[in-house]
């Protein structure tokens, strides 16, 4: 029986339809419910897969050979797919994909899910004003979705995925096109909020490694690390080519360990290991 | 010696309040960044500079050649665009035809075009996709493709519009040495960029956009020096300077880890 | 509607024809077409063409709509060329030219049918330059159509106004990337020909993409609110009676034409 506070993965192997690799190899994995999950890897390497699975795209609406189990709480995105899909909300990595087409003006686009929600009127004009300022996005709530810059199309991306305050958050590397206090901004808030589980895919590890509570590490569609970034970071395989924070880095060329080759992925434990090497 | 010199630029989208407007900008450096926060217009500068969309007012020399007098063979062979979004920069059938197309632009004879074709791909690492249609590729995929179709023409002047989005760590090295290879080859090599700590690690120069205009053009420890503007710009400075102020309260300038563990290894 | 609706008027000033409903337009349409089929005339055929263009005149031009005319136009004068030479009821010569005789019969049939293509071009190009998919799709939805519904007939409707969008896009990446020396026809139509067969994959593929996006989002939940149409509609319920009323009265009239024609 599924656990009800734990997220689990039990050997989940996918194949999609007309092809012969295995893009996910048995992958066995747990976490609690409503923590931040960072799923990291290069090319290739089956995020977006994973996502899709997660999200129940797979095998809902794409094909495949699918193998094992999946369960998020006590709902599993194979069998109770539309009740999970009321309490999931995905951004999806091309932003251009996420548009409805059906919204003339970046406003109507945000208020399309909350229309799907049943939610009234009154109620999506703060909602819509809410996300659009929280996106920075307000000068923009009139222009048509078409017209917006990269950057602007991403943010609007998240924020019809946000404005919903769904339980659960896949989020396919939403930020690749923001700026940096954009990116910084977005990734304080998503370690402010509270019950709800996140996956996120990102090649920003600096950021990662400051939210996440949990990291996957995906090589070729198998999860070969799970764990804290502390963890996971110290344990990387250099033949992975995985980029490393800076933290990690910086802590690495001066020589402040943690003990036991222990290296500091965030600014929280560098604080911390620098603070016992000057009072020892 | 490539140099683009842009003087007394205005541009405005029919459909949007945004102005963009340069009195002045001269880029002559072999390597150059461009950063700015979301909607700055980076990308509307990139689209002027090839003639994509025309300024209401205003002139773009390239090379002391005015931009708008240059033939569609000249403009090509001068400088070249990688879209920041890879997927509208796609439209042929085949990873190869992709190329090609681009190559047959300029070239006529089959075996080299068969042969450039062959170089650009294997040069982003695409040689064992060649046959797959575009639209399958995942995004950093593609991405690499639109910067093959560029390198395959190799214009004198190369604009990367965010090359690095989604692109994994090798991926991101490979590009990296890419453009410092055509930077040292006598290209120009102008990328607009989010990253603040490549930025900080791979470009001297450094102009910076904010509300269609150039608001800092210099090198970036300048840049990052002065926290009131990479403030007033949206920016940050780099994840290395963040580390050194929160955690030991430095705000001297660092570019990158190796930057810091020199500039303290001096010293002891 | 405050923020999504109230500042609409600083972006597109409201049009007149902002205050006709879509099915009105298409009311509209459907009506002018059945009007051509009953009667005949080739004069009253003829000022049915330019009641039609004027409407296209008076709304927003798209080049979409240039284009379908232009394709049109091309149809009717080889449909009259055709026609004026081949017709089985030919009888009397209009003129000739080194031997080939060119009737007057046959002139007259083609651009009698070239009037009522004309007609059913300009109305549907009325009604699609002068309201957006998100209109279409709010007002269906608000008299009483299941939303689903509602996008399927979207997305099929819209599947030409895609491709064209996706052709642009196209045209720019040719541009930034390519010399274009598309001045001749064929030089165009070569330069198109390559590229047809990837623009349609991107948009079929963009269409599942935007269905999986849409469920994903929730657009067929039951609980669904009611989209408030984005404009005050003048006398919707009345012009729907009364068009519809005119148009099956029409029809009637046709088929009356029809059948007796064998009593
Ligand atoms: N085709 C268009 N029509 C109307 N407005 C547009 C169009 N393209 C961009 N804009 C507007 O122009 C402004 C500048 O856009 P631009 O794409 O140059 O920004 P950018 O600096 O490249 O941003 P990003 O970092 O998000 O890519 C934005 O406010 C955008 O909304
Ligand atoms: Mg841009």
């Amino acid at each position: 029986m599924a656990n009800i506070q734990q997220i689990s993965i039990t050997h989940l192997s996918f194949t999609y339809q007309h092809d012969t690799n295995t893009v996910l190899h048995d992958i066995n994995v747990s976490a609690p419910l409503n923590s931040i999950i960072g799923i990291i890897g290069n090319h290739n390497a089956g995020k977006t897969t994973l996502c899709r699975v997660l999200a129940g795209i797979i095998p809902n609406m794409m094909g495949g050979d699918l193998l094992g189990d999946v369960h998020i709480g006590n709902l599993s995105p194979t069998k109770d797919w539309s009740v999970l899909n009321r309490q999931t909300d995905f951004v999806l990595q091309d932003p251009n994909s996420q548009l409805s087409g059906l919204a003339d003006t970046v406003a109507d686009e945000i208020a399309f899910d909350l229309l799907n929600h049943g939610v009234d009127e009154t109620t999506i004009q703060r909602r819509v004003a809410d996300v659009a300022a929280q996106m920075q996005l307000t000068a923009q709530l009139q222009q048509s979705p078409s017209s917006l810059s990269g950057g602007q199309l991403q943010r609007l991306a998240i924020a019809t995925a946000i404005v919903t305050k769904p339980g659960i958050l896949i989020l396919d590397d939403p930020t690749s096109e923001m700026d940096p206090q954009g990116r910084a901004d977005f990734f304080n808030w998503l370690a402010t909020i509270k019950d709800t589980t996140i996956f996120i895919v990102s090649n920003e590890i600096d950021d990662l490694c400051e939210i996440a509570d949990r990291l996957w590490v995906l090589v070729d569609g198998e999860l070969v690390r799970k764990g804290t970034s502390l963890e996971v970071i110290n344990q990387l395989n250099p033949e992975w080519q995985i980029g490393t924070p800076k933290v990690y880095q910086l802590a690495k060329l001066m020589y402040w360990s943690l003990g036991a080759d222990l290296f500091p992925v965030n600014i929280n434990q560098l604080r911390g290991c620098v603070h016992d090497q000057h009072s020892n | 010696m490539t140099s683009i010199q842009i003087d007394g630029l205005k541009y405005q989208y029919p459909t949007s309040d945004f102005k963009l407007a340069i009195d002045q900008l001269t880029i002559t450096e072999n390597l150059v960044a461009i950063a700015g926060q979301n909607g700055a217009g980076k990308s509307t500068l990139f689209k002027l500079l090839t003639g994509l969309v025309h300024p209401q007012a205003g002139e773009i020399h390239i090379n002391h050649r005015d931009l708008a007098s240059l033939t569609p063979e000249d403009r090509l062979k001068t400088i070249g665009i990688v879209f920041q979004d890879p997927s509208s920069q796609l439209f042929n059938a085949t990873v190869e035809k992709e190329v090609a197309w681009s190559v047959l632009q300029v070239e006529t004879d089959a075996a080299v075009v068969a042969d450039t074709v062959n170089d650009a791909l294997a040069t982003v690492g695409l040689t064992e996709l060649k046959d797959k249609n575009p639209f399958d590729l995942s995004m950093p995929e593609k991405k690499l493709l639109s910067i093959a179709t560029v390198l395959a023409v190799n214009p004198q002047i190369y604009l990367f519009d965010e090359p690095m989005i989604s692109l994994d760590w090798p991926s991101q090295q490979l590009v990296t040495h890419l453009m410092q290879h055509l930077a040292e080859e006598k290209h120009q090599v102008i990328a607009i960029t989010h990253d603040m700590n490549w930025l900080a690690a791979t470009f001297a120069k450094v102009d910076v956009l904010a509300d269609g205009q150039v608001i800092f053009e210099g090198k970036p420890e300048t840049f990052f020096g002065d926290s009131a503007l990479t403030q007033k710009t949206g920016l940050m400075t780099p994840r290395i300077m963040q580390i050194a102020q929160e955690v030991f309260d430095d705000s001297r300038v660092y570019l990158t880890p190796e930057d810091y563990f020199e500039k303290h290894s001096e010293k002891r | 509607m405050e923020i999504r609706d109230n500042s609409l008027s600083n972006i597109a000033k409201i049009r007149w024809y902002n205050l006709i409903d879509p099915v009105t337009k298409l009311l509209v349409a459907l009506f002018l077409t059945m009007l051509s089929f009953v009667f005949t005339n080739l004069y009253f055929e003829v000022s049915l063409v330019l009641i039609s263009f004027v409407l296209l005149l008076l709304s927003r031009l798209s080049s979409a709509t240039i284009n379908a005319v232009y394709f049109c136009l091309f149809l009717i004068v080889t449909m009259i060329l055709i026609q004026g030479l081949f017709y089985s009821g030919n009888v009397h010569p209009l003129f000739s030219i080194m031997n080939i005789t060119f009737y007057r019969e046959g002139a007259l049939y083609a651009v009698t049918m070239s009037a009522r293509i004309l007609i059913i071009i300009f109305a549907i190009g009325f009604f699609m330059s002068t309201t957006t998919i998100s209109e279409n799709a709010k007002y269906l939805e608000a008299i009483g159509l299941p939303y689903k519904l509602v996008y399927l007939l979207m997305s099929v409707c819209y599947i030409l106004p895609q491709i064209q969008q996706n052709m642009k896009k196209i045209q720019f990446a040719e541009r930034a990337r390519g010399i274009n020396p598309q001045k001749t026809v064929a030089q165009k139509v070569r330069s198109i020909l390559p590229i047809l067969i990837p623009l349609i994959i991107k948009t079929f593929d963009q269409s599942i993409n935007r269905s999986i996006t849409l469920q994903l989002r929730g657009f067929d939940s039951p609980e669904r609110t009611l989209a408030t149409p984005k404009y005050h509609y003048v006398r919707a319920r009345f012009n729907h009676y009364l068009l519809s009323f005119l148009t099956i009265f029409l029809i009637g009239c046709k088929l009356w034409q029809i059948f007796s024609r064998f009593l």
